[in-house]
């Protein structure tokens, strides 16, 4: 199953993305990186379905092999032709099964425990009390299983949101959508979200991550999309994405390689000549 | 919430429910007007189980109202009353005597429930267009601001209305619009509320993850599987009727339909498939309770309006909710 | 489920009681002695002034009585009115009638409900007689001696010739006035007044207004005793009236505002006041510009007979 936008255009507000064009692909992880304003919640969230096409397509597609998955999906409707379907338009029931979203800032009703919030993510299907305890414990977070939400840290509040998405991964699930999940993260927990995500991609989905944090995108990409001003300023292979010279011109900083990690080069933003500038 | 302090709750709901309902049911005046405590006489039994269905409807609808204005708002400062709900159903009614008194009385068919309504649904419209921040989101304390002056805007209305209408309709109007517990409750009025108060509960119970769901941030509850439009509709559709049966019956209560949530989630947790039940309970026991206080009077006064009671046991504790900083520690 | 369980058992506690109370059959008023509720200060006082007090047996808080309270429209307390055992229930008339809940007790109990209207002078002249009807039989207080003491204060007053055309206030702030259908301004014609202005009902009036009907007097009924000092020395309105020449009279005399019984001894005293003021005010001018004594002899001779006249009680 691929996940394609064509000559898409999205509307969040006043904010326009697009058009773009754009595919995502099964058992890989994409990172979306830009600057502030740049158009990476909006992506994200049109590819969580959240926010439809204004113009354009963001289709999701399958081969004939993968036909069986949207069987079970109970997509393969009249309103499906080709194998294709309009993301925006599934059925939230549907959504749930096909994806897992983290937004930026999760929220949850203060006097839930964490158990709860967690189970809240198979409300539209079975309840699954061991997936809930596998979720719990691959984010570290079994042991505040009966803590109030409200008591929680903004980073451990974050992992709840993270339990919760995998709280809801079914055999049908096929992407995993997380929105810029390092900024309250301690680096323990940043390492294990980073190995939980390559995880999700090794399982076959298309995971795709925003973040501004370069360690860690280029420690997770496959690929790597780069948003700036609305538009998509670069998009490929992480390996040539993740250059000085394909980010610079996108971040208006210097950056320098680094070295080199697992997977890919790790190519970083320069601070001391700015501050030994001022 | 442990399970056994949940059923620690559920056992301190029935107590109260039951000691309030004993309490009304006991309280009655003798022959010189004195307050008394005993058993009815066969004569009182009809009145005092009359006034005790219409309290317990009327209680339970305002609460139920509340705890899904709550849900849908995400806001524990929200009830039918703050939000201007029950001063719009208020005004849609005056403005219904109105048209009655010009055009016919078949606008006042069973019994106001029709005007109330829209007016409830009106109100909450206003309110919420206002109430809604620029980016999007709400805002809880400008919502209730909002609520607040739509509130005191339908009320006023209410007034205008009243002051137009004919002299000798006036005093219908003038007695509903402060508030009662009718020991003889117009049957049509009383078996919707009850419809509705049942229809409520059951559906609340029975979708309680449904709304649990709705606690979290709309991407969140849309991407688990909640149809957030769909159960927002619905939300918005319950509360205003919830609110406006309960103002058919009672007229516009204050903060019954604050505090029904509030004490239910204490005792039981926040979790609908229980809280949802115990904000009915809570409710109810709240308004006969009430109901039963206002009799203890002396003589020379007379049981005391409903209304007064309602409004000065809730007015406190929107205050201390409001001290306590619970508008903010609603979503995390 | 508990709840369900409640509300049937007190379905069936309803269901078993309500054949008793269809047994107890709607008795003929005449065969017993009276037992009224009055939910109308007027109409309480007109029960109390026929001499049927102990006949009262349900009141609102406003009535002055010492029997019990009984709610008011507004909030029947059914279970005190039942327990008073009235066999008549009187509501000032209005159009929209009584509370539906009271309405169908009173059927199902044999309460007859009668509607007294008490509003124009007519029905003040009328009201003990209505009453009376209503009730069925004859009062303790024949109420022709009402009638003939109402007559007696009607006559033709010169202090109300003098001060019209005029403008009756029950109250100087928000200005509310008596209109021309009001028993008071009939009351007032009647004495040879006439009203400034010709609106119906109690009109709220502004400053403005009030002034813009050029009247020749502003007469203010206070009710309560703290209202007495304060429309007294109202100093917005006596400085209004005093530079444009009006006569500004307020008069203490809550019966006024009461159409009931008690007019009569309001409007007693109301003459005698307005007299009393037209005699001080004739003084006051005389000293002022010194006229002839021969005039002032004249008006103060009218004035004091009308001061006897209206000093005649029932």
């Amino acid at each position: 199953m691929t996940l394609k936008f064509e000559q898409a255009l999205i509307r969040n507000g006043n904010f326009v993305l697009g058009p773009i064009d754009l595919q995502f692909r099964a058992a890989a992880v994409t990172v979306v990186i830009g600057p502030n304003g740049g158009g990476k919640s909006t992506l994200l969230r049109a590819v969580a379905g959240l926010l439809p096409a204004h113009a354009g397509h963001a289709r999701l597609q399958w081969e004939q092999s993968q036909s069986a998955r949207a069987d079970e999906l109970s997509m393969t409707s009249a309103r499906t032709l080709a194998g294709e379907m309009e993301i925006a338009k599934i059925t939230p029931s549907q959504r749930a099964r096909l994806l897992s979203f983290v937004p930026q800032r999760p929220e949850s009703v203060a006097g839930f425990s964490v158990r709860t919030s967690v189970e809240l993510g198979r409300v539209a299907m079975r309840a699954d009390a061991p997936r809930v305890q596998l979720a719990l414990e691959r984010t570290g977070i079994a042991a505040l299983a009966d803590e109030l939400v409200g008591h929680l840290s903004e980073g451990q509040r974050h992992r709840v949101a993270f339990a919760r998405a995998l709280a809801q991964r079914t055999a049908q699930t096929q992407l995993l959508i997380v929105d810029e999940p390092t900024s309250a993260l301690d680096p323990s927990w940043t390492r294990a979200l980073a190995a939980e995500l390559r995880h999700s991609a090794s399982e076959g989905l298309a995971v795709i991550v925003a973040t501004h944090d370069f360690a860690f995108a280029g420690a997770i990409a496959d690929d790597v999309v780069a948003l700036a001003q609305g538009k998509i300023a670069a998009a490929g292979r992480a390996v040539d994405i993740l250059t000085p010279h394909t980010l610079q011109p996108i971040f208006n900083v210097p950056f320098r390689m680094v070295e080199h990690l697992a997977l890919n080069p790790l190519c970083l933003p320069m601070w001391n000549d700015a501050i030994n500038a001022s | 919430m442990t399970a056994r302090r949940q059923q620690l709750g559920w056992i301190c709901l029935s107590f109260l429910l039951v000691a309030s309902i004993a309490c009304r049911f006991l309280v009655g005046r003798d022959a010189i007007g004195q307050w008394t405590f005993a058993w009815p006489t066969s004569d009182s039994i009809e009145w005092r189980a009359g006034a005790l269905i219409s309290a317990f409807l009327a209680g339970a609808a305002l609460s139920l109202s509340g705890i899904f204005l709550q849900t849908l708002l995400r806001n524990p400062l929200a009830s039918p009353f703050v939000l201007g709900l029950s001063a719009g159903s208020q005004a849609c009614v005056a403005a219904a005597y109105w048209i009655a008194a010009i055009g016919g009385p078949w606008l006042l068919m069973g019994g106001a429930i029709f005007p109330a309504t829209v007016g409830a649904l009106l109100a909450l419209a206003v309110t919420l267009y206002f109430g809604r921040g620029k980016g999007g989101g709400i805002d809880p304390i400008s919502l209730v601001l909002s609520g607040v002056i739509v509130g005191t805007v339908a009320a006023a209305l209410a007034s205008l209305i009243e002051w137009l209408l004919p002299l000798e309709m006036r005093p219908a109007l003038a007695g509903w619009a402060l508030g009662r517990v009718l020991e003889v409750p117009e049957i049509s009025v009383t078996v919707i509320t009850a419809i509705a108060v049942f229809t409520a509960t059951f559906m609340g119970i029975r979708n309680g993850s449904t709304l649990d769901a709705m606690g979290l941030s709309e991407d969140e509850s849309s991407s688990i599987g909640i149809h957030v439009a769909r159960v927002r509709l619905y939300l918005v559709l319950g509360s205003s009727v919830l609110a406006a049966v309960a103002t058919a019956l009672c007229g516009p209560l204050a903060f019954i339909g604050l505090i029904g949530p509030h004490m239910a989630r204490s005792c039981v947790g926040p979790r609908h498939r229980a809280s949802v039940l115990a904000a009915a309970i809570s409710g109810s026991t709240l308004l006969i309770a009430a109901d039963a206080v206002r009799h203890f009077a002396p003589a020379s006064t007379g049981r005391l309006p409903i209304g007064v009671i309602c409004a000065l046991a809730g007015g406190p504790f929107f205050l201390i909710l409001l001290r306590r900083g619970a508008a903010k520690a609603w979503m995390r | 489920m508990r709840q369900a369980m409640l509300v049937l058992l007190m379905a069936l506690a309803m269901a078993a009681c309500r054949p008793q109370d269809a047994a107890t059959a709607p008795a003929h008023l005449s065969d017993q002695p009276p037992r009224i509720a009055s939910f109308s200060p007027a109409l309480s006082a007109t029960v109390v002034a026929l001499g049927w007090e102990n006949s009262l047996v349900g009141r609102t808080p406003w009535c002055k009585s010492t029997a019990p309270i009984v709610g008011s429209l507004n909030d029947v307390d059914l279970e005190t009115l039942a327990r008073m055992k009235p066999n008549l229930i009187l509501i000032q008339q209005t159009r929209s009638g009584a509370p539906a809940q009271l309405e169908q007790v009173a059927r199902e109990k044999g309460w007859r409900i009668e509607f007294i209207p008490a509003t124009s002078l007519d029905d003040i002249r009328h009201l003990p007689t209505a009453v009376e009807q209503a009730v069925g039989k004859p009062a303790p207080i024949s109420p022709q001696l009402f009638a003939q003491a109402l007559e007696k204060e009607l006559t033709t007053c010169a202090a109300a010739q003098k001060l019209s055309p005029t403008i009756l206030l029950y109250n100087d702030e928000p200005i509310g006035a008596f209109g021309a259908d009001t028993y008071l301004a009939q009351a007032w014609n009647a004495m040879g007044g006439t009203l400034a202005f010709s609106k119906s009902g109690n009109p709220n009036l502004s400053m403005e207004e009030l002034f813009a009907t050029q009247p020749k007097s502003i007469i203010v009924i206070v009710g309560a005793v703290g209202d007495k000092a304060h429309a007294q020395s109202h100093d917005v309105l006596g400085d209004a009236c005093a530079k444009r020449g009006v006569s500004l009279l307020a008069l203490y005399a809550p019966q006024l505002l009461l159409p009931g019984p008690e007019f009569t001894t309001g409007l007693s005293l109301f003459r005698a006041e307005i007299q009393k003021f037209c005699v001080a005010q004739a003084q006051t001018q005389a000293q002022a510009i010194q006229a002839p004594a021969t005039t002032q002899v004249g008006a103060l001779e009218v004035t004091a007979d009308n001061i006897s006249q209206g000093a005649n009680k029932p």
